[in-house]
């Protein structure tokens, strides 16, 4: 019932920075308090998400920004900050 | 061999949720069946359904807990939580390997539609997340119930059509009975979406009459014209007696018996020496003579062959006792792979609160049905020994004998 590639209402604000953008990802794939989402929370400790959020975490931000995500490096992302960094490179690679 | 008793109740069905609102539904007679438009616009012979409102999981469950549950995994853990609450059971009390988990459940039509109108869209599977995969398995809703619940015994659900949860309780009272398990949440569920009830109707098998959509289905009438879907949840706590005086609980109901047979006859078309076979062999399980049985709920879907086979076989089983019939689809239409497990529930609050429920919409009784002694308005008088028919595609057919405890 909870579909993982649509997180996000039309009539919401969409951030104009990438972080905001991945922290309202966040926030509604996984029902999380938006306070709780910062650069330095820890993805399992601080967030409570696991192995299988992860999975939905790589098809949300392919989804939302067009590219495919490396599995592996992924998978290697402990914190939300990590995930700003990894995306603004992924962008920042299409772009040049 | 345990004795094997029900302590609780818990329930998410188009009559309402809360155990006492749903009696008061069943006595006044009240049908939750409406049109469903949305199967007005995929073109269904009939957009008749039994609807499910005010379900809201997320007041009960985490956003974890739900993630990999679709619709009748969330009746499922809805449900369970509900009944652990009426039988006062602490879900820490559930992680043994005494505990365990059957349900009755035969399609995940919704999750597997998506699943599969994702692939097609997108052209891979890379975007059907994590939880496609348990959505999408018959078992799901008893995968998600026993990690919910940290159950560490039984777990997995039973497919036989519209007797599944009939025989998912007969399953679980069998291992308490033995001594397998001490405590098992059993139930069925049933999603209500258009996609789980297209071949069905692609069977003609539903009823037309939509002018007013409370008028059908019509279980023994006359001029009854097909069965209307429905679906929710039903879980009962079932324990052994031992288990459940050890811890004080309060007793709704002894399961005196559970039978099945199949006709092995026809796919769809039921033959009556079954369900004939089935009744009787419940009634000696449960060492009751049929004067002894003080209602029958019957299986009754309102469709014009199957009314008519049963009551010929109830009518044979029974002769001169005459028991009080009912079928409650009147009000709820069929619940189908749910609906041996609602229905018993239905009839346990029936004897707690003091009646029996009519046969709603019952018109013009069919003559096919003339030895029965239908129920025509509430009676007040609650039951106190029951029998419960559950028949379903296949010819599989199951029965369950209680001895209410008011």
């Amino acid at each position: 019932m909870i579909r993982p590639i649509d997180p996000f209402h039309e009539d919401q604000d969409w951030p104009a920075d990438v972080p905001g953008q991945v922290n309202l990802i966040l926030v509604r794939l996984f029902e999380l308090d938006a306070a709780t989402v910062t650069a330095s929370a820890r993805m399992r400790e601080d967030l409570d998400l696991d192995s299988l959020d992860g999975v939905d975490i790589v098809i949300a931000l392919e989804k939302q920004y067009g590219f495919i995500a490396e599995e592996n490096s992924v998978t290697k992302l402990k914190t939300v900050g990590e995930i700003h960094a990894y995306v603004a490179a992924k962008l920042a690679s299409r772009a040049s | 061999m345990e004795t094997v008793v029900v302590t609780g109740i818990g329930l998410v069905s188009c009559l309402g949720h809360d155990l006492e609102g749903i009696a008061t539904a069943l006595r006044e007679g009240r049908s939750g069946v409406v049109v469903d438009p949305e199967r007005v616009a995929m073109g269904f012979h009939s957009p008749l359904t039994g609807a499910i409102r005010d379900f809201d999981p997320a007041a009960l469950l985490s956003r974890k807990e739900r993630r990999a549950m679709g619709e009748p995994a969330l009746y499922a853990a809805v449900t369970a939580l509900r009944a652990l609450a009426d039988a006062d059971l602490s879900r820490d009390a559930l992680a043994r390997p005494e505990a365990g988990v059957i349900l009755g459940n035969d399609s995940v039509a919704e999750a597997t539609r998506w699943a599969v109108d994702e692939t097609r869209a997108v052209g891979s599977t890379r975007t059907l997340g994590s939880a496609a995969v348990v959505e999408s398995m018959t078992s799901s809703p008893s995968m998600n119930l026993s990690v919910l619940l940290r159950t560490q015994g039984a777990c997995w659900s039973v497919a036989a059509a519209c007797a599944s949860g009939a025989h998912a309780l007969g399953q679980a009272m069998a291992l308490i009975a033995s001594g397998q398990q001490d405590v098992v949440v059993a139930g069925g569920v049933q999603e209500v979406n258009w996609a789980g009830m297209c071949a069905f109707d692609g069977l003609g098998a539903f009823s037309t009459r939509v002018q007013d959509p409370i008028d059908s289905p019509r279980p023994f009438c006359t001029d009854r014209d097909g069965l209307v879907p429905g679906g929710g949840g039903a879980v009962l706590i079932l324990e052994s007696l031992r288990h459940a005086q050890a811890r004080g609980a309060r007793l709704r109901a002894t399961l005196r018996g559970y039978a099945f047979s199949s006709d092995g006859d026809h796919l769809t078309s039921p033959h009556g020496d079954g369900a004939r076979r089935c009744m009787r062999r419940a009634l000696a399980v449960a060492r009751l003579t049929p004067g002894e049985i003080e209602y029958v709920n019957a299986h009754a879907t309102g469709t014009p062959a199957g009314d008519a086979v049963e009551a010929a076989a109830i009518a044979d089983v029974f002769g001169e006792a005459r028991p009080p019939v009912s079928s409650t689809k009147g009000m709820t239409g069929h619940e189908c792979w749910m609906a041996g497990a609602s229905e018993v529930a239905y009839s346990l609050l029936m004897a707690q609160y003091g009646f029996t429920a009519a046969n709603r919409n019952l018109g013009t009784p069919d003559p096919a049905c003339a030895d029965l002694d239908l129920v025509r308005s509430t009676r007040e008088r609650g039951p106190r020994t029951i029998l419960s028919n559950s028949f379903g595609f296949g010819g599989t057919n199951a029965c369950i004998v209680l001895e209410a405890h008011p």
